[in-house]
């Protein structure tokens, strides 16, 4: 899934194609993200105009099936920077939304989705309360949020909500709904966006995270067990910066736990960062494997009265050489292959995208200490250096990866896909069967022009076995369908230009001597189009 | 009429019109993957052009925006080319977006200069 200025398409990954499109905002999208509901996915869509929806899908329905939520989320004046959300353990089928703007405001939304899940009725009982407001300095304008639970250890305490901000002031910040999340009591399910004055203040910043030296943007964290939650950022310094958050029970609560923020180490030593900045970025370094030590942690925070959060720096990654732009944790799943000496479950692995064209995998080296290490380097550097963006990658600008580790997809600048599978070594045919060894390679996926289509022709006109279209993408390309299948895949690309590209032509040499080409703007770009459609 | 000449021309803001000419690695994907008649030993020339038989493979020269037949290739272009380290078209499976625009391009025979207006789609002259 993913956006396409003001439509939400939804591609298949094995086949190859996309299923559907969705459409309902007229901003051009800036922010997608998702969350898992007992029987469906909650996917929520943020625009420029700040204009957020929300569009749920049961996973008993086909894949086109998607229902757009009637109410939006409203409150944000600006375009959306960033915005995350996360479904409550406390409660089934609730979920919160946090979206922050360019103007330097963030609100945290709180959706109970109702009984959509169960009935068909095209207008689900849904309620959304506003239940807190952040306002920022624009000097420290949001450019990445994560909201999450954090887990406390206990099954008695309910998990703390925390948004964590990367900010434009190279900072993260980070707010926790201190006595617990109230939620929205009966009588809200107007069908409106309401406000619960009372809740507005339900977020407090407990600390800043200082370290980048460019801006933070982009944030993923995960639970690895009940009581420890890892979260990695990734900034504009290339650098990666992965934070251990651990809960601890305090068990005489009064005594030292009266104030929110209990200490925050000012001293921030900064040398150490700068040591291993200067290291050379093949040799990836990874330091200040902090102990669990209280005392070496940089920031603790307190939750419902018996709860403290040590926050500790786990790693600093470096490897990148430009700018870090998405981050993923790799879900732990059970490895299913054959090999027996292979461990029961896979390890905490990251994976990240940078605009250095690479993307990264990440784990820790279990016989090194537990330094982080890059595991797969994947990238793609075809294309003519300086050309325009159609034959030419800058860099990737997000990626992601499925659900069973198995595939990578990454998005070039521009939009370019670019997917990786992974494969046993012996389906690799250029390399010799080395056992349970895994091996990615990259397959062909989606592709498309990245700009307006301009004009388009067929092959010939009798049979039309071809379609050749120029974009203001600044290419041309050619699309034939598949023996197999039939599908329309882009087979070559005739021109990479350096100017936007208006028309194009299929000339018969009979004629050619007694035809003139030249044409004048007074043609509107569609009558071309038609004349070989209709 | 043109079956299996492989021929376009494109026209941008640049005002200027090129002609392109399938290579043969293009047209031997064709074949496999979409089972399109290739249309060889069909002769190509127009004003002049001696492209009197179809180029293997074509590329982008540092300077300049004509492609061009990869004969013409310097050594320190080659070398750049091997470096970036594309695999090569087997045409086993669609070719990947590093392909499509290392080994597809089709090399331009003809430009024709001297248009005073942007062009625009116009087929229906032709």
């Amino acid at each position: 899934m993913f956006a396409v200025h003001n439509l939400i398409a939804v591609a298949d990954v094995r086949a190859s194609s996309i299923v559907c499109t969705l459409k309902a905002q007229s901003g051009v999208i800036t922010s997608l993200s998702s969350c898992y509901l007992r029987q469906s996915i909650a996917v929520v869509a943020a625009s420029e105009d700040g204009c957020i929806l929300v569009w749920k899908h049961r996973f008993s329905s086909s894949i086109t099936e998607w229902r757009l939520v009637e109410q939006q989320l409203t409150g944000l004046l600006g375009a959306v920077s960033s915005s995350s959300s996360c479904s409550l353990q406390s409660t089934t089928d609730a979920f919160v939304v946090a979206a922050a703007d360019f103007k330097g405001s963030l609100l945290v939304w709180h959706i109970i989705s109702g009984s959509s899940d169960i009935d068909e009725e095209p207008s689900p009982m849904t309620s959304i309360q506003i239940i807190s407001k952040i306002k920022f300095p624009s000097a420290q304008m949001a450019k990445s949020i994560h909201i999450c639970e954090l887990p406390t250890g206990d099954s008695r305490s309910p998990p703390c909500l925390t948004i964590f901000i990367g900010s434009v002031d190279s900072r993260i910040h980070i707010y926790v709904a201190k006595d617990g999340i109230q939620l929205p009591t009966n009588g809200s399910r107007s069908g409106s966006t309401t406000e619960a004055p009372s809740h507005l203040e339900l977020f407090s910043c407990v600390g800043i995270l200082p370290g980048h030296e460019e801006w933070v943007v982009c944030l993923a964290a995960v639970a690895i067990d009940c009581r420890t939650t890892m979260l990695a950022s990734g900034s504009q310094d290339a650098k990666i910066r992965v934070w251990k958050i651990k809960a601890t029970k305090v068990m005489d609560a009064q005594g030292s736990c009266g104030n929110s923020i209990l200490e925050q180490v000012t001293a921030f030593d900064e040398d150490d960062d700068e040591t291993d900045g200067e290291q050379s970025a093949d040799i990836p370094a990874a330091a200040l494997t902090d102990d669990d030590n209280m005392d070496e942690s940089r920031l603790q925070f307190c939750y419902c009265d018996d709860i403290v959060y040590s926050l500790f720096l786990e790693s600093l990654l470096v490897g990148h050489e430009d700018w870090v732009t998405s981050l993923q944790w790799m879900p732990q799943v059970s490895t299913q292959s054959s090999g027996s000496s292979s461990s029961s479950a896979q390890p905490l692995r990251l994976f990240s995208t940078s605009m250095d064209r690479n993307m990264v995998v990440w784990a820790p080296d279990l016989t090194a200490g537990g330094i982080w290490v890059p595991v797969v380097r994947m990238g793609d550097i075809g294309g003519a250096l300086g050309g325009s963006i159609g034959g030419n990658l800058l860099g990737f600008v997000a990626g992601s990866i499925s659900p069973d580790c198995s595939s990578v997809l990454g998005v070039g600048y521009g939009g370019s896909f670019h997917l990786w599978r992974s494969v046993a070594s012996s389906d690799y045919l250029d390399t010799p069967d080395t056992g349970t060894e895994r091996r990615w390679i990259p397959v062909p996926f989606l592709t498309g022009h990245f700009g307006s289509v301009n004009d388009l022709t067929w092959s010939d006109r009798e049979t039309g076995e071809y379609l050749v279209s120029v974009s203001s993408d600044q290419t041309c390309r050619l699309h034939a369908p598949l023996t197999d299948g039939g599908t329309w895949r882009e087979i070559s690309r005739p021109q990479i230009h350096g100017y936007d590209l208006n028309c194009v032509a299929k000339v018969c040499y009979a004629m050619l001597y007694s035809t003139c080409i030249l044409s004048s703007n007074a043609l509107s770009i569609m009558r071309g189009c038609h004349y070989y459609l209709s | 009429m043109d079956r299996g000449s492989h021929v376009v021309f494109t026209g941008g803001e640049e005002k200027i019109i090129r002609q392109f000419s399938a290579p043969e690695i293009v047209l031997t994907g064709l074949r496999r993957l979409c089972n399109i008649d290739s249309g060889e030993g069909q002769v190509v020339e127009f004003m002049g052009s001696s492209s009197t038989c179809r180029v293997q493979r074509a590329y982008i020269p540092e300077l300049g925006l004509s492609n061009k037949a990869c004969d013409a290739m310097t050594k320190a272009e080659m070398k750049e080319q091997l470096l970036r380290g594309v695999s090569s078209l087997d045409w086993r499976d669609c070719p990947l977006e590093s392909q499509l625009s290392d080994y597809t391009l089709w090399p331009g025979m003809v430009v024709l200069y001297e248009l005073r207006y942007y062009s625009k789609a116009d087929d229906e002259s032709v």
